[in-house]
């Protein structure tokens, strides 16, 4: 975790003080809501169908016990009890009152946590790979980057009224978690025998009405001129991204329009000149940034331990949980432990105050005070020694968090849909229910295996649907809901966007044509072949004449 | 309409420029005159007279190297912000400053609201004309309200990481 220094807890309450201020202005009158928009915006605060939502960032997904009781204190005070974990690995409230946005603003800044930039036309949460220090296959940590770019976007001067909003993620893994190449800007830190260390840039990915896979343009930028490089793509873009139509305003248009070359260019251009002005500072500060995040005191253990053992052999539920919950970490003897928020049946990233106080009571007992967001709309506790385990999982029980559907056919990720979204055109979460209830048989699940199921009740991609491997679009046709379905995305390393299978399904429909072909898939897998993979050998023919025949 | 100065905190020393518009002849204006981009390419000798003082209209949009020619002759460019949530202005000034070397005047006109005061001073911006007396005060209300800052900008004041290390401004600092 960074540890907050008075500069930082400075910046964050001060930000609260205007937003308090400018919400007695909206509440008195005196502001419009139009002209109100602009500050809620920037501070997270939507107006929603019913009411008005808070979105509260969490920086690169990390989080600790305190800070994690305090989002339980702020779902039981001043909403229903409940919170919902995004795709940008944040959480968003949907029911506090406009009136108590400023106080739930200062709940956080206690913590050292805010809202803003979750929302409006800036550079947002700056996300990471959620398994960041606690996995063997990364470079580094990537998170101290991800903060110092925090820092350097927050309240950026020049990039506060960009064309359209703009996301930024960073992973140091070549297995990506953090879908880079699906981002406005991607960062892959590697390290390079002659260069040393220093970030591939992908630019002009995204997923909404019009999906890119992000092109790279540059291979390498060392780590001390990354901010600098990321200010000449953000200028570029400032100056040039389209203003005239708010659906071709994201990097991606611009880039696609000029070509991913014309864009490396001019920003080269603008590097160049930067570049000399670039000190040491940043090295300096990224250096200190490291040390103020706590590195856990790891014991030195055995990797292999036989409580764990005896307790797997004795349970086959919980075999079965370590077997899909649970990954390798990079120390001897530790794992880290996935928390799945997709309940078969449940609301995908819905969480209640009392599991958020009992996950954060066991994230400070057994997992080096650490608990983590993914983008996946699940939870982490990335450092749990494995004679620990059992008692974990126990505890995961307790809490209703044990479900063992990590990367399964049930860990849909979901937006919120028409039931309570302004833009959406269709339910997403009755469908994602009703998919995982008809993967609620373990046997078929298992058999089933790895499968990424996305829903997004509008073309605005909330849900991800292009990068599933299912995906699945509601729509809205002459006042009825109907579910386009696409096969074959993927947003890993080996990222791409889902094709449309053909004309679209009634909302019964569609749960019974994602059971198709998955049977499509069963019949045809050769012995260890996943679902994507099965599809790119196979290609969609057989899956299209089992949803709509042969004619 | 009110001007303020962002770096005194006041009108006092500030010049009001007359804008000539396409059919007007500038000969028929005394003082300062404030000249379209366009006019200003078709029409250079405009700059002939070295005794007035010349300003240069410029959307948030325009490419700064149409500026340059121009640029030692203008003791004002002001930059005209269509819709509040339009950001290029920030970007223009920026350049202006930083890449042109101008060290004159740079206003912020149109579409500009207390919310961009001290991301206006940051960018390189020296004066802002409002619609009225309550705007004014909200700028100033709102130029104080950070004092910690994360990034290197046009203004001088320490970002955080300068406090953090001890250093100064290398740079910028003239």
């Amino acid at each position: 975790m960074y540890l907050y220094d008075e500069y930082d807890k400075s910046v964050v309450r001060q930000r609260i003080a205007d937003f308090r201020d400018a919400t007695e202005r909206r509440l008195s009158g005196v502001l419009s809501e139009e002209e109100f928009k602009l500050v809620r915006q920037m501070n997270g605060v939507y107006l929603q169908l019913h009411a008005y939502m808070l979105r509260v960032a969490i920086p690169y997904g990390s989080l600790n016990s305190r800070q994690l009781h305090r989002l339980a204190h702020i779902a039981r005070v001043y909403d229903k009890g409940y919170g919902h974990f995004t795709t940008r690995q944040n959480i968003q409230f949907n029911w506090p009152q406009l009136q108590q946005m400023p106080d739930i603003l200062e709940e956080l800044a206690g913590v050292d946590m805010h809202a803003i930039q979750t929302s409006g036309n800036v550079i947002r949460n700056i996300t990471a790979d959620h398994f960041a220090g606690a996995t063997a296959d990364e470079v580094d940590d990537p998170r101290p980057i991800a903060e110092l770019i925090r820092q350097w976007s927050t309240l950026h001067p020049e990039f506060s009224f960009l064309p359209r909003k703009f996301k930024i993620a960073v992973t140091a893994s070549a297995k990506d978690r953090t879908a880079v190449k699906f981002h406005d800007i991607g960062l892959v830190l590697h390290e390079d025998q002659t260069s040393g260390r220093g970030f591939k840039v992908y630019v002009g990915g995204g997923l909404g009405r019009t999906p890119f896979v992000g092109h790279k343009i540059r291979e390498f930028v060392p780590e001390a001129q990354l901010l600098a490089y990321i200010e000449a793509i953000l200028r570029t873009y400032n100056e040039l991204g389209r203003r005239d139509n708010a659906f071709k305003a994201r990097i991606k248009i611009l880039v696609h329009e000029m070509g991913a070359d014309a864009f490396g260019e001019l920003v080269e251009q603008e590097f160049s000149r930067i570049q000399p002005m670039v000190d040491d500072l940043p090295t300096k500060e990224l250096e200190r940034i490291r040390q103020r995040f706590i590195t856990p005191d790891f014991a030195d253990l055995s990797d292999t331990d036989l409580g764990l053992e005896r307790a797997k052999a004795e349970d086959p539920e919980f075999k079965r949980w370590v077997s899909r919950n649970c990954s390798t970490h990079k120390i001897p003897g530790y794992a880290i432990v996935g928390v799945s928020l997709k309940d078969h049946g449940a609301i995908p990233g819905d969480i209640t105050a009392e599991a958020m106080d009992q996950l954060a009571e066991l994230g400070k007992l057994y997992s080096h005070d650490e608990i983590r967001a993914t983008h996946e709309q699940n939870l982490v506790l990335p450092h749990v020694k494995k004679r620990d385990l059992y008692v974990v999982w126990r505890g995961l029980q307790a809490a209703g968090l044990a479900t063992t559907n990590l990367g399964q056919a049930s860990d849909i990720i979901s937006c919120p849909g028409l039931d309570y979204c302004v833009l959406a055109n269709a339910r997403s979460i009755p469908i994602a229910q009703a998919i995982a209830q008809r993967f609620a048989d373990r046997k078929r699940e298992d058999l089933v295996g790895a499968l990424k199921i996305r829903i997004s009740g509008c073309i605005n991609a909330c849900g991800h649907h292009h990068a599933g491997h299912i995906g699945i679009l509601g729509v809205d046709r002459k006042g009825e809901e109907m579910y386009q379905l696409s096969l074959g995305g993927s947003g890993a390393e080996d990222a791409a966007i889902s094709q449309s299978t053909g004309r679209g399904f009634d909302a019964d429909g569609i749960v019974d044509a994602v059971d198709t072909v998955v049977g499509i898939y069963l019949d045809h897998r050769h012995e260890g072949e996943n679902f994507l993979e099965a599809y790119r050998r196979i290609g969609p023919q057989p899956f299209k004449e089992a949803l709509y025949g042969t004619a | 309409m009110e001007l303020l100065d962002l770096r005194r905190l006041s009108s006092a020393r500030l010049l009001s420029y007359s804008h000539v518009t396409a059919d007007d002849a500038v000969a028929d204006i005394t003082g300062p005159v404030l000249i379209d981009l366009d006019r200003l390419e078709g029409d250079p000798e405009v700059l002939d007279d070295q005794v007035r003082p010349i300003g240069l209209l410029a959307a948030g949009d325009a490419d700064s190297t149409r500026i340059v020619p121009f640029l030692s002759r203008l003791s004002l460019i002001a930059v005209q912000f269509p819709k509040f949530s339009d950001g290029r202005g920030f970007s223009l000034a920026y350049r202006l400053r930083r890449d042109h070397g101008f060290e004159g005047d740079i206003r912020a006109v149109g579409a500009v609201l207390g919310d961009h005061a001290d991301f206006l001073l940051r960018t390189g911006f020296s004066s802002v004309e409002l619609p009225n007396n309550a705007a004014v005060e909200t700028f100033k209300k709102r130029l104080d309200l950070y004092s910690i800052r994360y990034q290197d900008a046009h203004d001088l004041r320490p970002t955080a990481s300068e406090l953090r290390h001890g250093q100064s401004r290398g740079h910028l600092a003239s």
